[in-house]
This record gives C-alpha cells, structure tokens and sequence, in this order.
C-alpha cells in the first residue's frame, strides 16, 4: 500500500532564551491509505509538536530544522503559507483538544463550519454551504436543524461531534485528532469514538490520532507509535505493541492503565519525571528512568530496529 | 426519604437527605407567564455515611451532582435542605447565618403554630420549625408564621450559646483534661465539662484554649467555620487553576497554618511546610519552597495541591476528580500517594471520579450517581464485579481497556437529561434498556438487597 503521509527524521526545535527545546528529533511515521496510526505518549513529548508540524502551524518560535512531511506524494516542509493553504482542510485537516474551547464563542456553530467550506472553496454559494454544514451534522449525528445555536448551547459530547463536522467540512482526505473525547465522560468518550471509527470506514478516511491515553488508541488505530522526549521509541501493530510491549516504556505506560478486571492492587506508576527537552539526557532518553537500565544506555543512541514478528519496530538496547 | 440501616456513631461523616437546589434565573416574559420557580436540581436527596479511615468513591456522568456533594460536604456551598453531620454535629445547622425565608405570604393567610391566631407575615420552610422544636401542623411545602414566632424560631435556630467562663484562673494550674499538659486559660464549670463528655484529672473547671474550644464545641456545635476548616479540606480538580500564580510554593502550602495560626512562629511554618511537601514526595522540598507554580509539571503541581489540603492533617478531605487532568502515567503516583496518607494518617476521603477502574483500585466503598440521585452503592469489590443497577452496568461497560481485541461494544445512548426538569419516576428511565411502565411513574426507593449493597431499581424489588 502507497503511503498517504510519511515523515522522514522530520525535527521540530522550538528557539527560546536559553536555546533549543528539541520537541521532536528525527520523528519517522508512515500512514497508509485508509490506515489509522496512533501517536501516544505523556504531555510534553512532542506528539502535537508532530501534528502542528504536519500542517506546519507551529507557534512563534517552532521551526521544522531538517526532514521532510510527504503527503500526497508532494513534500510540504519547502511549501510556501499560501500553497500549504490549499493543502489545509482539503488535504489534511484537524481535529483540535478541548472540544470545550476549540469553538469561536460568538459565532453560531453553523457559521463557523460555513466559513471554513467558503474559505477553502470560493466557488461554493452561501446556501450551498449552509446545506452542506447541515448534512455534516446529519453524518456525525446531530439534529441539522442545530447548526443556528451558539457553541455554548451544547453539551461537551456535541461540542466534539460538531469539531469533527467542522474538519469534515472541505472533505479532507487525511485527519488529524489531537486528543479526541479525551476531557469526555466515559460514555460521552465511546460514543465519540464509535463515531470516529464509523465515519473513517463510510469516507475512506486516513487518520493520525494523537494521546496520552492508550485506551483511546486501542479502540481507533491498526498502528500504533509510542513517543517519548521527541523521539519514536516503539513503533508497530496495535495487536503486537498492546499485547508484547517491547520497550520498558510502553511497558511502564500498559502497566500504568487501571484495569476493572481482576483483583484489587496498588496501582503501579513510572517513577520519575519526563526529561527537559532544553537538556535531553544523553543517547537513550529513558535511560533515568529506565529499570534495566544498562552502561550503553548512557552511551549509544539506541535506533528503532525491526525486532519480534510483523512490523513491530522498537529503540532499545535490551533487543541489539 | 432513604433508610438506612445502622446510622450509627462510627460515621465520621453522616449526610442525611441532603439537597441542592440552584436557582434559574428567569427573563422579564418569563416571570410575568409563571410564578413557579425554576431550580437547577443539582443533588436531590441523598444519604450515606463515612466511616474513620475509608475512602469513598461517588462516581457518576458530569452533571450528576458529585461535585455539589462535595463542595457540600465541606460546606463551600449552604444545602437548600438536609444535613450534613461531621462527628455528630450538623454543620449546615450551627454555622447558618440567617433563618431563610421563602417569599411572600398571602393576606389573610394564620400563622400555623399550634393556638397561634395571629396572621402570618413570614413563611419558612417546615423542616426549620421542626429543627426549632416548635409545634406547628404543618402541610406542604411552607411554614407560615406570624411575626411572633417567626422571631423565636430565629432566636431558637441561629443564636449560638457560648460556653460561660466563671472566676479567674490560678497563675500557674494546668489544664484539668487527662492528657492535657498546657497551662489553663479559662475557668468554667466543672458540670459544663463532664456534660461534655471530657474525662477530667481534678474537678477544679480549669481548661486550655484549646480543650475549651472542644468543650465548647461538644456542648454547643462548631463555633465557627475555621475551626472546622482545620478538619476538612478539599483538592480540586485542575492543578492549574487551583494555586495562586503569584504564590510561592511555599507561601501556598503555608497559607492554611497562617490562617488557622497553628505554627508559633516562622521556624514551625517552614518545618511543617516541609514536612507536607516531603510526604507527598516533592524531595527535597528546598528545591521547591521558592519556585512558583508555573515552573511545575502538572503533577507536580498537584502534589502541592495535595500537600496543601493535608498540611493541617486533617480529618476529612474530599478530593474532587484529583487526577482527570492529569497524563496517565502519572495518575498512579498521585493516588497512591494519598492512599499511603490515608494509612498513615487515618483520613478519610470522599473521591469523585467518572473513572470505575480507578474507583476500583482506590475506594473502600463506592456510591454511583445519576442526576442528583444516589442510583448504588456497595463495597468497590462488589459494586465492580457483580453490578445491580442499569446504569452502573452501563458506566462499567462503558470502561475502556488497553486490549485492541476487547473494543467497547454498544454503550448506552443519549446523554443526561436536565437537571432543570429531571424525569418523572426513575430518573434513569429515559435511557434504561429495561425501562417498563413502573419506572416513569415511581420512583424506586434506595433499597438494600444484600448486606451493604444498596441499589435503586424497580429490577429488584
């Protein structure tokens, strides 16, 4: 299978007073068409870092340093602002966190949803585009006669069913979720998720969804990569990483999970904090919180190596 | 009204029929069409007890009124009715401040106080008359009282008796508590101290401030808010709204022992700051002092949240939804440090949470809520494993798990009514999947059916 979108040691830095934060440093990726890859890792590792980097809106001060985002066939990192306005929306869209705050308050919600259709199809008539955002609402199913409320008039569930109508909204081929249901209820959460994986078979979709939640990529995604200090540490198949995870990471972060099964115990955590980014520790980054945690840990950068059975890839000294 | 079998002394914690109703506020149409008055339904009626050292979960949807329960029990909020008893005094009745009235009365309309023939000016709610021991036949849903005894009411509800002082106090006596070694301040009568329940070494009436603060407290009920601030406190829910900015760490964590005037000079302040930040693992707590609370990680900033709620060593804490903002990975350090505070200490918690698989592994016992209302509760175990009510069987199949073969299946459609005109019969009905006619007509009493396991469902009875 062609892939959709392929980053190749794509490295973000943000500039800041006291010198580079390395967000993201030689982060490879690869979805295919009709694929779902999960991002996952805890805040501060970069993972949005990646998804900004995509559709290259990062903040004052992030700069793509090296690498390249092929989407479509095309590299988007020497893209001008106004080329990569086309890729926008039409090509990839996002679905962004905090389905509380994502909504322009004093705009109506149809409104908004016809404002990106407009902006990114001139051609389309007013009505047109009022007719469209209404079948949106019908497709992530809310009631179309809605879209003249306000965002404030809607439940959290319905703030999030109408953020995804409004990335639907010029029929991109590709969508990014930036930790999708995960300020939900938990019933309101698998609702929205039931949704996103209905709506991925009916379009065709391909879809990056980033979180620090693993259970939320365990119900969405074939492939899953796990990010730790602006690095992939451990990249394959769902099946394979939830069920033999390889890195001690990924394995802290499975064990990390409350399951409702089974007896009750102490939960078990990762001690330590992630590291700074400004200093990253030397070659491997987990190295200080690492249980087996070994002298070429501190030395040799360890790099993701195929290791087990199918396409399960992992950077540890532990399997060299 | 709820039964409860066994109310009895070993309740740290007792809420009895507890509500909440909010106020809507109404346009200028709106109040000229209707008279009725449209509340927000928030907690409506609920009862259950905790116990010294337990930590009790009250689990639910947003919008099931745990976070209400919550900020009632540590009365940031005053409940519309009901009452909430910490060691056996009624918090929501000592420390009213006013007698509330509800509206206007009717001319014509007789005060109702038994041989009463005056005509009632004020109306107050019927649970106020009964509190003040007065005997009035009361039907519906106010009181109508004449000025008269509107004013012994009043009287009667919220004048607060102090403890007398008698004579002066010899320079030099100590404290006649057992166990009590600090000079005596005040003198009273020795029946005074008995009357409360005090075990005395000499009958000569003499106290230490603080032993007269607790006799005065067991006779009379809780002075004042601050002195049972010092026994309950609250964690909230973001770390990075609920610490001040401006503030040190070490100003944060200090600020309750400033307030309560625990610590007798700066050295003990530091001390005691210290020792709170290094039991919830913040080491060494002077790389901390002076950082300000930006310069924290998210759970970092929660340990302070938690050192600061723990510093007074509390009683009773409620800790509302302490880890929902919070990354996965650092959610077990977090509770597991206030479980190692609950062994060491005895505190009890109340912990709100939407997450059952973190309930599970963290709570004693677990009360499920849906729109105000207590739908189960049981031990965790039990409450788990072997569910009752639809609802909890829902919210446990609603749990996700991190086995990409075990997917949520359907869950449970719609989302909660409004709390503003919640359904009629069992509130539930409306998205129960067993739903029959009974449940939209009658409201299931919450019921035990097997020992400790009490569930409100039409299903089992």
């Amino acid at each position: 299978m062609p892939a959709i979108l392929e980053t190749q040691d794509l490295t973000t830095n943000y500039r800041t007073m006291r010198g580079w934060v390395r967000a993201a440093e030689g982060v490879n990726i690869r979805v295919e068409k009709g694929e779902a890859l999960g991002l996952a890792g805890e805040s501060g590792c970069g993972k949005t870092t990646v998804a900004m980097s995509i559709l290259k809106i990062l903040p004052q001060g992030g700069t793509i340093r090296g690498g390249k985002i092929i989407f479509d066939g095309t590299d988007l990192v020497p893209l001008s602002e106004n080329e990569m306005r086309k890729i926008r929306w039409k090509g990839i869209a996002i679905v962004f966190q905090g389905a509380m705050n994502a909504m322009n308050p004093v705009l109506k919600v149809g409104d908004q949803i016809v404002e990106a259709i407009r902006t990114h199809e001139p051609d389309v008539s007013s009505k047109e585009s009022w007719e469209r955002s209404r079948k949106l609402f019908e497709l992530v199913g809310i009631d179309p006669e809605r879209v003249d409320n306000y965002p404030h008039e809607f439940s959290g569930g319905m703030r999030q069913r109408a953020l995804i109508a409004m990335a639907l909204a010029a029929n991109p081929k590709f969508l990014i979720g930036d930790e999708p249901g995960t300020a939900l209820d938990v019933i309101v959460q698998a609702q929205t998720l039931k949704l996103m994986r209905d709506l991925r078979e009916r379009l065709g979709l391909s879809m990056l969804v980033i979180s620090h939640d693993l259970s939320i990529l365990a119900e969405t995604c074939e492939k899953i990569a796990i990010m730790y200090a602006g690095r992939i540490v451990e990249y394959g198949d769902a099946e394979s990483v939830f069920k033999e995870p390889l890195h001690p990471y990924t394995q802290g972060l499975l064990k990390a999970f409350p399951s409702i099964k089974g007896e009750r115990t102490r939960l078990t955590s990762i001690p330590g904090q992630p590291p700074d980014l400004l200093r990253p520790p030397p070659a491997c980054r987990f190295n200080p919180r690492c249980p087996y945690v070994m002298d070429i840990c501190k030395k040799v950068d360890p790099h993701l190596e195929k290791s087990g059975k199918g396409d399960h890839f992992v950077a540890c000294h532990l399997y060299d | 009204m709820v039964e409860l079998v066994e109310l009895s002394e070993e309740y740290l914690i007792r809420v009895e029929n507890l509500k909440k109703h909010f106020p809507l506020k109404k346009g200028f149409f709106q109040t000229l069409l209707s008279r009725d008055e449209l509340t927000v339904k928030a907690v409506d009626g609920i009862s259950f007890g905790l116990r010294k050292g337990e930590i009790f979960g009250l689990a639910g949807e947003s919008g099931s009124g745990k976070t209400t329960t919550g900020r009632l029990l540590v009365k940031l909020t005053d409940p519309t009715e009901g009452a909430v008893y910490f060691e056996g005094k009624d918090i929501t009745l000592a420390l009213r401040p006013k007698l509330k009235t509800l509206g206007k009365v009717a001319k014509g309309t007789v005060c109702l106080v038994a041989g009463c023939g005056r005509e009632a000016k004020k109306s107050i709610s019927p649970t106020d008359v009964s509190r003040a021991g007065i005997e009035a036949s009361v039907s519906g849903e106010k009181a109508y009282l004449c000025t008269i005894h509107f004013k012994e009411v009043r009287k009667k509800l919220t004048a607060r008796p102090r403890l007398k002082t008698v004579g002066k106090v010899e320079h030099g006596a100590k404290c006649s508590i057992v166990g009590c070694t600090r000079l005596a301040k005040k003198s009273v009568l020795p029946q005074d101290i008995s009357g409360s329940g005090a075990q005395t070494s000499s009958s000569n009436g003499y106290l230490c401030n603080v032993h007269f603060k607790e006799v005065e407290k067991n006779l009379y009920g809780w002075r004042n808010l601050k002195d049972l601030r010092r026994m309950m406190q609250i964690v909230f829910q973001d770390p990075f709204e609920s610490l001040d900015p401006r503030m040190s760490i070490k100003e944060i964590v200090a600020e309750p022992v400033r307030v309560q005037k625990v610590a007798k000079n700066e050295a003990e302040v530091e001390a005691r700051v210290k020792a709170a930040m290094s039991d919830v693992e913040l080491v060494p707590p002077e790389n901390f002092l002076y950082r300000f609370p930006h310069e924290l990680s998210g759970g970092q900033r929660q340990r302070v949240a938690v050192a600061r709620a723990f510093v007074l060593d509390p009683k009773f804490v409620v800790a509302d939804e302490p880890v929902s903002m919070l990354d996965v990975s650092i959610r077990a350090e977090i509770l597991n440090l206030m479980v190692d505070l609950v062994q060491k200490r005895g505190t009890s918690i109340i912990f709100i949470t939407h997450d059952l698989a973190v309930a599970k592994h963290i709570c004693d016992r677990i009360a499920v809520m849906y729109l105000g209302k207590i739908m189960e509760m049981s031990d965790s175990a039990n409450l788990i494993d072997a569910p009752l009510h639809p609802y909890t069987q829902a919210l446990i199949a609603a749990v996700p798990s991190v086995d990409p073969s075990q997917r949520r299946g359907d869950v449970i459609s719609g989302e909660i009514p409004s709390p503003v005109y919640p359904p009629p019969g069992c509130r539930f009905n409306t998205r129960c999947p067993y739903a029959h006619t009974r449940c939209t007509t009658e409201e299931p009493p919450l019921l035990e059916v097997e020992k400790g396991h009490f569930v409100a469902c039409h299903l089992y009875t």
